[in-house]
């Protein structure tokens, strides 16, 4: 008796999917559910941040909780459209990285993480809160941090660029 | 499962998510169509060829100081697709040592390159994303949403309109021509759409992984389909569902883009190939 190929195949699929389905569906909560309040950019654009509106103590955007596929892809949105996330409160977590550009007086600190294939990292700049003073209030250059604060943008060549202001560090050592 | 739902529902909340969402499976679309026309002309290897030549020609475009790379990488893969493809007496290149010469020399001198002129501080980064496309389709803008979508569609509507010319030139070149068919400008128009799709769905799997984009559907469709119209369905079918589940499984499990779309292909194939069999 000959079976047409297509339901077969489809209750194939489904069965399939079903078993590769039933492993993400009992990975532990921590690790599927990001601690992301606000719906999405333009949410932030229309009522102008959220600063307002989300609870104390629980950032908007927790790069901490989500997989490093979409933390990784979320902080280049972030820095790709800077505008859109400017005024809302970041977590993220990863390598600590510090540098003095030639002929700035200034010291740029940054926080990297990488994609899930471990081969790309992007890192995000923050300005500490607080006046701290490198090297003895920072953790050493290549160390896991937290950071923790506000996103914002300046301006350089006429183009925005985001950062963490307002940020509070957070290095396993010092806890 | 109620997690994964709320964690999926935020996710798709996110523009950058959405447009991944769409621009994907267009483009894993125009590739599977594309794909059974090569894998039907034994030109599967083709595919992998193409990709290399745009890894090595976006190379010089970042030498060069090109601010949009696809103007230099597009036309000189669609150079190369044309050389490679045209079955004509005037065919440019032939023979697999000519394929594997062309194939493995543009990715040698391309990664030369990116690293004699480096594009970021990241060359191994750069490298390995274009290569296997980790995140490259989760990062794209409104406008390359929008090339994707008016590229699949173009190659949907020509093969919807063009369906029986398609096949005769794939099947019966000879006797295309012999009835009047003009088979050397179709041939080069589908080197062209080759081309085209190639370059754009590196940002969906990355340029080694391509050729899985463009065999695994047509594959599968075949081991499941006899007619050609069948056959161009199901292999549209296939790749458009195995980008979307690739990329929302890739999302929630935090896996790389480009491969788990490929693993997805890969199961469809498995699954098709299996329901083909079971039917005879």
């Amino acid at each position: 008796m000959k079976h047409h190929p297509l339901p077969l195949a489809i209750g194939l699929a489904v069965a399939g999917g079903i078993l590769l389905a039933l492993p993400l569906a009992t990975r532990h909560p921590r690790a599927t559910r990001p601690s992301i309040a606000a719906p999405g950019p333009a949410a932030v654009a229309a009522t102008g941040g959220a600063e307002a509106s989300a609870p104390a103590g629980k950032p908007e955007i927790d790069l901490t909780h989500s997989n490093r596929t979409m933390a990784y892809s979320l902080l280049i949105d972030i820095l790709l459209d800077p505008l859109a996330y400017r005024g809302r409160t970041i977590r993220m977590a990863g390598l600590y990285a510090t540098a003095a550009p030639e002929g700035e007086t200034k010291r740029r600190h940054a926080c990297f993480i990488s994609d899930a294939g471990a081969c790309c990292a992007q890192g995000l700049e923050f300005a500490p809160l607080g006046r701290l003073v490198h090297p003895d209030d920072f953790p050493p250059p290549g160390s896991r941090i937290q950071v923790e604060g506000i996103l914002d943008t300046y301006e350089e060549d006429g183009r925005p660029y985001a950062y963490v202001r307002d940020a509070v560090i957070t290095h396993p050592s010092t806890r | 499962m109620s997690a994964l739902l709320e964690t999926l529902r935020e996710y798709l909340a996110y523009p950058f998510v959405q447009k991944a969402l769409v621009a994907g499976p267009l483009v894993a679309l125009a590739a599977a169509l594309l794909g059974v026309t090569l894998v039907l002309r034994r030109l599967s290897y083709i595919g992998d060829s193409l990709s290399h030549v745009a890894f090595g020609s976006m190379a010089v475009a970042g030498a060069l100081g090109f601010a949009d790379r696809l103007a230099l990488s597009l036309p000189l893969t669609v150079l190369c697709a044309v050389a490679l493809l045209h079955s004509g007496r005037g065919a440019a290149i032939r023979g697999d040592a000519a394929l594997a010469m062309l194939s493995v020399g543009a990715m040698a001198l391309g990664y030369l390159l990116m690293n004699v002129f480096p594009g970021s501080s990241n060359v191994a980064g750069d490298v390995c994303t274009t290569l296997f496309g980790s995140t490259s389709i989760l990062t794209l803008s409104p406008s390359d949403v929008w090339l994707c979508g008016a590229l699949s569609g173009a190659v949907a509507v020509f093969f919807g309109l063009f369906r029986h010319r398609i096949f005769e030139i794939v099947f019966e070149p000879d006797f295309a021509r012999a009835a009047g068919t003009r088979v050397g400008a179709w041939e080069t128009l589908l080197a062209v759409l080759s081309a085209v799709v190639i370059v754009l769905a590196m940002r969906l799997v990355g340029t080694l992984l391509i050729t899985a984009l463009l065999v695994f559907p047509a594959v599968g469709a075949m081991r499941a389909f006899r007619s050609f119209r069948a056959v161009l369905l199901c292999a549209s079918l296939v790749g458009v569902l195995g980008a979307l589940a690739g990329i929302l499984v890739s999302i929630l499990a935090g896996t790389p883009v480009g491969s788990t779309v490929v693993a997805a292909d890969i199961a469809a194939c498995l699954v098709l190939t299996l329901a083909g069999g079971l039917r005879k």
